[in-house]
């Protein structure tokens, strides 16, 4: 069972000998006239009696709640922008109107100054002296001594004549610095003095300027004597098939 | 009018409840305080034992928990069932600390006579409502609850249902057997 919208009001507003017969119908459904009559009772009674004790909470809980409210806000201040209060705030017509028009005039009015510091600026000016440090990059060439290197080519397994093996690396260094002559110039002496410090292209004899002219040195044009790397082996295959 | 200025007496309770939370507009709050203390008062005092002193600490406890923390105001839900379904849970609370609820034992200062037909009218009345808060008192929970939600603080069913967190054929059931319980207490009245 339940006290819906329709009983609920009739019970609020009329008694039972009151209703009409439909009305009469439809409550009888639910309870006896005895019981209409009780319920009745009840949510009038209630209506008035429970409403006369309507209290009032005492003053020092309201002084204590906007206490902590002051506190809290207090602390949350500094903290925050409202943005939304800011953009929410509304302000009469006319005073948007006034701010407006005292915008435009203190526009106007700075414009004002700027011509009259203008002028004033014509009049002659003490300057300040001071001491102004500079600094000055300077540039210079600095030279650096480069070692060069000239690599050659050397059979490792052959062992030839020491006489072949001096012209044959000979050969090709006068060759190699021949070449270097006609471009170098001056430059020669310093690499044929590296080439026999160094023993790179003559291995351990060393080399001397009177040697190596091709004019002086009819063998530098002759074909070169010994054997190579292959007819070595093939010779070095022969004998041994042989034995 | 496009520019005006806010007026808090017009914006409803979530509008103030807004303020509050965004802003932590101290005027808002004031206004809710003012709107609903004397209700939940008296809610307070009807739900616990008619103690005013309890129900003012249980007052004080609700607003507090607004002031700390605004931002539990779900803001779907009006604000007068969101406070009401606040204050019934505090009660449930006090409830079970107690061990159930207490049945206020105030012996009534005029006991039902047991020739109620001789009494004369004011003296009826006026023992009738005595009778019948302490009938109310002696109520279960939930059915006080939903009893002085309705007649007392006036919430419709559809708000009851949202404070009591049940479906509103609960709370018409409910209030029917809540009314019968006290009308079978209090027939002794409907013949005088």
């Amino acid at each position: 069972m339940i006290l819906d919208k329709k009983l609920e009001g009739l019970l609020k507003t009329k008694k039972f000998f009151s209703l009409s017969q439909e009305e009469k119908a439809f409550v009888s459904a639910k309870m006896t006239a005895e019981e209409y009559q009780n319920f009745r009772l009840i949510l009038c009674g209630s209506r008035n009696s429970l409403k006369k004790i309507r209290t009032a909470p005492s003053p020092h809980v309201k002084e204590n709640l906007m206490a902590a409210m002051r506190a809290k806000k207090a602390k949350k201040q500094p903290l925050t922008v409202s943005w939304n209060a800011i953009t929410s705030y509304r302000i009469p017509a006319w005073q948007a109107a006034a701010s407006v028009v005292f915008l435009l005039c203190s526009m106007f009015l700075m414009k004002q100054q700027v011509v009259y510091v203008e002028n004033e600026m014509a009049a002659p000016l003490m300057v300040d002296i001071d001491t102004v440090y500079e600094t000055i990059y300077k540039t210079d060439t600095v030279f650096e001594k480069v070692p060069v290197f000239l690599t050659g080519k050397k059979n490792v397994n052959v062992k030839p004549s020491s006489l072949e093996r001096d012209s044959n690396f000979a050969e090709k260094d006068a060759n190699i610095l021949l070449t270097n002559m006609e471009t170098m110039g001056n430059e020669m002496n310093t690499v044929l003095n590296d080439i026999s410090r160094n023993r790179l292209l003559a291995d351990s004899t060393p080399i001397y300027k009177n040697q190596i002219h091709p004019a002086s040195n009819s063998w530098l044009s002759s074909p070169p004597r010994g054997r190579t790397a292959g007819e070595d082996a093939d010779l070095m295959k022969f004998l041994t098939e042989i034995n | 009018m496009l520019f005006k200025r806010k007026t808090y007496h017009n914006l409803s309770d979530e509008e103030l409840m807004r303020f509050l939370i965004n802003d932590g507009d101290d005027r808002a709050f004031e206004l809710l305080y003012d709107r609903y203390s004397g209700k939940l008062q008296c809610y307070f005092y009807r739900m616990l034992y008619q103690d005013q002193n309890k129900a003012d600490d249980f007052t004080q406890d609700l607003f507090m928990k607004i002031v700390e923390r605004p931002e539990m105001f779900d803001p779907n839900r009006r604000f007068s069932t969101w406070l009401y379904s606040v204050a019934g849970n505090m009660c449930k609370n006090e409830y079970r600390r107690n061990g159930r609820y207490q049945i206020v034992n105030e012996v009534p200062e005029n006991p039902i006579p047991e020739c109620f037909e001789y009494i004369p009218e004011p003296i009826d009345r006026a023992l009738f409502e005595q009778q019948l808060q302490q009938a109310v008192n002696e109520l279960e929970e939930t059915q006080k609850q939903c009893f002085i939600l309705r007649y007392q603080e006036g919430l419709s069913v559809k708000e009851i249902a949202n404070v009591v967190d049940c479906p509103e054929g609960t709370v018409k059931s409910r209030l029917f057997y809540t009314v019968r319980k006290l009308s079978d207490k209090l027939k002794i009245f409907q013949y005088s």
